[in-house]
């Protein structure tokens, strides 16, 4: 029986080498993303220049199913840049139905944590809506796990669907468990989005978040709701909303409903000036004090928002934004100038 | 009075009153774009939202299973000019964030490969499994699979890609 085994394993480790050789080895492909803003600020914060962080991403094909992507950044520090992994998806399609993948991802629970996330280039403005900011973690910001996902078409559109499960927020609530689960308690989620074929880039679409998260009071159930609208043509609208119900499991404190929202609209201009658009942004958070999670971090926000970009090259843009903050404390008014770049050499193997 | 000028005559009449027919049909011929696709891709009439889902990468298999591979011709191009607008309603700028916002997703391994000429594309989609590309009608070869879009041919009259 042994011998049968070892006798196949070998022969599989002669025979694969020749198998793979006569495929073409897999092209790897790399992206980066970067940016620097110049910040003056009312507010008692950091201002002047800063870098914000250099993102690179890895994506190969290792067959026609079997995909491979990877996101490190550098983050700048007041002493050095910090490294992270931030993602690592490994995917096999079975068809367009179905998608299996394991690994770390940006949570889909929100429309701008995974369509723009790390890539500021990307992104309308310079930083992201406050409800979805990695300074105030309302939602898991990254989700580490098992994500089965699909594509239904259904005439002028397209259903898309992705369902999860993993470890969930942490004792730090920032973190999505990467060296396993602290409470042993797996998060898991859901979601539908309904893209339209027709109208070019509208997209509605609903999320649902579920986990038990330690914390030092004791464990807190959290529900997170939330629903996006975005419309890419010939206005640039975005706006989500996004409940968060977290009810402690000890303790007589009862239940805290913490709601965020924005909209964010932005209007490329005609073609003899396509690359300006300007844009506005209201942001909103409404916190429930006492939330055993939150703490001092999600605090009662309100802020007005405008900017225009510029797009003086392919792959570069230059953005100014004005920024009027209503908080407890520490509020004001920022006037920020950014300039954001991706280096591409992915459309196409070229 | 011989025959034979009067049958000229009306072979050159009917030949006048056809021109017209023919010749638009011939401009329309040269202006349409033709969908080409691999022998064995399983389709021989794509609706136009069909198209869509396939070009935008919202579908990125055929029916038999094997993954589409999207062959893009170069920019400059007037046929990637009509795809550009009637398919995807894209300009330039927004066709390329449209790829580097959809592999950042990690919802595509790779964008469109790229090809530079008719013949590039027409010899990659015969040798690709489940390639699809796009070209000018007219030059289109004898070797190359055409599909329908809404059961129409380029050339004929609604064709939606010209």
């Amino acid at each position: 029986m042994f011998r049968t085994f070892a006798g196949a394993v070998g022969a599989l480790v002669l025979v694969a080498p020749l198998a793979a050789q006569e495929q073409a080895d897999p092209i790897v492909r790399l992206m980066v993303f970067g940016e620097a803003t110049y910040e003056t600020t009312e507010r008692d914060v950091p201002d002047g220049f800063s870098l914000g962080q250099l993102v690179a991403h890895l994506n190969v094909a290792l067959d026609p199913r079997l995909s491979v992507f990877a996101e490190g950044t550098l983050t700048p520090a007041a002493t050095s840049f910090n490294p992270s992994i931030e993602r690592v998806i490994v995917r096999y399609d079975v068809n367009d139905l179905l998608k299996l993948s394991v690994g770390r991802y940006h949570t889909p629970i929100s429309y701008w944590n995974t369509a723009f996330h790390h890539g500021s280039w990307l992104q309308p403005s310079i930083a992201r809506p406050a409800p979805v900011a990695f300074s105030t973690p309302l939602i898991p910001i990254h989700f580490l796990g098992l994500l089965a996902e699909g594509a239904v078409p259904a005439g002028p559109v397209t259903v898309l669907y992705d369902a999860g499960v993993g470890n969930g927020r942490q004792a730090v609530i920032s973190k999505p468990g990467d060296a396993g689960d602290d409470n042993q308690s797996r998060a898991v989620l859901g979601g539908l989005r309904v893209r339209s074929l027709r109208l070019h880039g509208v997209e509605v679409g609903a999320h649902a978040y579920s986990d038990r998260v330690p914390s030092p009071s004791g464990d807190v159930d959290e529900r997170i709701l939330s629903a996006h609208f975005v419309l890419e043509w010939p206005l640039q609208v975005i706006s989500e909303f996004m409940r968060i119900h977290d009810d402690p499991r000890t303790g007589a404190s009862g239940a805290f409903d913490t709601d965020a929202w924005y909209v964010h609209v932005g209007y490329r201009l005609p073609p003899s000036m396509k690359s300006l658009a300007p844009y506005v942004r209201w942001e909103r958070i409404e916190p429930a004090a006492g939330d055993p999670l939150f703490g001092g971090v999600a605090v009662d926000y309100e802020a007005w928002i405008a900017g225009l970009r510029w797009d003086f090259s392919r792959f570069a843009a230059l953005t100014g934004e004005f920024r009027d903050e209503d908080l407890p404390v520490d509020d004001g008014q920022s006037l920020l100038l950014n300039v954001a770049f991706v280096i591409p050499n992915l459309i196409g193997d070229r | 009075m011989s025959i034979r000028p009067i049958r000229a005559s009306l072979l050159a009449a009917a030949l006048l009153a056809l021109a017209p027919a023919t010749g638009a049909r011939a401009h329309a011929q040269s202006t349409a774009v033709a969908i080409i696709v691999h022998k064995d891709a399983p389709v021989t009439n794509l609706t136009m939202n069909e198209l869509r889902r396939i070009f935008l990468a919202d579908q990125q298999f055929w029916g038999n299973g094997t993954r589409i591979t999207l062959l893009v011709r170069a920019p400059k191009a007037p046929e990637r000019d009509i795809v550009l607008r009637r398919i995807y309603g894209k300009s330039e700028d927004e066709f390329r964030q449209y790829w580097v916002a959809k592999i950042f997703r990690a919802e595509v391994p790779a964008g469109p490969k790229i090809v530079y000429s008719s013949d590039m594309a027409q010899e990659l989609v015969i040798a690709i499994p489940g390639a699809i590309t796009f070209m000018p009608a007219g030059e289109v070869g004898p070797d190359a699979r055409v599909v329908r879009i809404e059961g129409k041919l380029p050339g004929e009259t609604g064709y939606p890609l010209q």
